[in-house]
């Protein structure tokens, strides 16, 4: 790109030309997203955790028998994984940590 | 001229990620309303209407992904990126937009011609001219004349290599000499 080009200058003086605004900065102003209510900021979480728990609860109460998630955890340091209650407490962890990371990712 | 004591476009930036100031977005929005949409005037070949809706398509998108800037690269770079992105989409939508280098012969010659160029005050001819040039050209004369980016930031810009955004740039103004000279030509 030249100075003393012709068609260079041309391009350049014809791309400096001001465009007025004409109403274009209110339009774009009046299009952006509302901004984010107090609500908005602990409902989302809110809802993200309320489900995970309610969640939890529900496979709690339709466990097989027996099912109890105090005695999921001492299998597990027995390193048995397979019973019923280790893989309840294994699920409930599992979906806590689901939502701690999809919460984590709103924030950031 | 810019006002000496006028905020920067990074403090602008920060004012928006920090305290969700949208009056800092509208100043920004101001400044750069002009080039953004010229440029989009000239990608979409002078179609006014499509093109402030792309611009303002932009800036929305722009406020929306404000967060993901980084402050390496200049604000008006970033977002002629967003707007060369905006323009692809809509031509693709449209028709099959090709950013690709054609095999037309440059029936123009090359850039030795330079001196030969006709009447530097045809702004008319020129958007008439530019109109004519394949959507890869006009990204390419777009970028690094319109949006003034190197050579390097418009083919980040435009998703295309190093080499063909240059080939462009030198066809397109072969092009744009020979739609212009015989306009000369004729005038004498």
């Amino acid at each position: 790109m030249s100075e003393h080009d012709p068609l260079d200058r041309l391009l350049r003086e014809d791309a400096a030309r001001k465009l007025d605004d004409e109403g274009f900065t209110a339009r774009v102003m009046a299009s952006l997203p509302l901004p984010r209510t107090a609500r908005t900021g602990w409902f989302k979480p809110a809802l993200v955790l309320g489900s995970t728990l309610l969640g939890s609860v529900l496979a709690m109460v339709f466990a097989p028998a027996g099912t109890s998630l105090a005695q999921g955890f001492i299998d597990l340091t027995r390193s048995h994984a397979l019973t019923s209650s280790a893989l309840t407490g294994i699920a409930i962890c599992a979906g806590l940590w689901i939502s701690a990371i999809v919460l984590a990712a709103e924030i950031d | 001229m810019a006002d000496a004591a006028a905020p920067s476009d990074a403090e602008l930036i920060l004012a928006v990620l920090q305290r969700d100031d949208r009056r800092a977005f509208g100043v920004l929005v101001e400044r750069h309303q002009s080039r953004v949409r010229t440029v989009l005037r000239r990608l979409t070949r002078g179609d006014a209407a499509l093109a402030d809706d792309l611009a303002q398509e932009t800036f929305v998108l722009a406020w929306r992904n404000l967060k993901s800037f980084r402050f390496e690269a200049r604000f008006s770079t970033w977002i002629y990126r967003i707007a060369f992105n905006a323009w692809q989409s809509e031509a693709r939508k449209r028709r099959e937009v090709s950013l690709e280098l054609d095999d037309d012969v440059l029936a123009a010659g090359d850039d030795s011609s330079a001196h030969e160029m006709p009447d530097i005050a045809a702004h008319v001819d020129l958007e008439r001219a530019l109109a004519t040039l394949s959507d890869g050209e006009r990204a390419a004369i777009a970028a690094c004349y319109y949006a003034d980016l190197s050579h390097e930031e418009a083919a980040a810009a435009l998703g295309m290599p190093l080499g063909t955004v240059k080939t462009h740039v030198l066809r397109a103004k072969a092009k744009l000499r020979a739609r212009l000279a015989p306009k000369k030509e004729k005038d004498r």
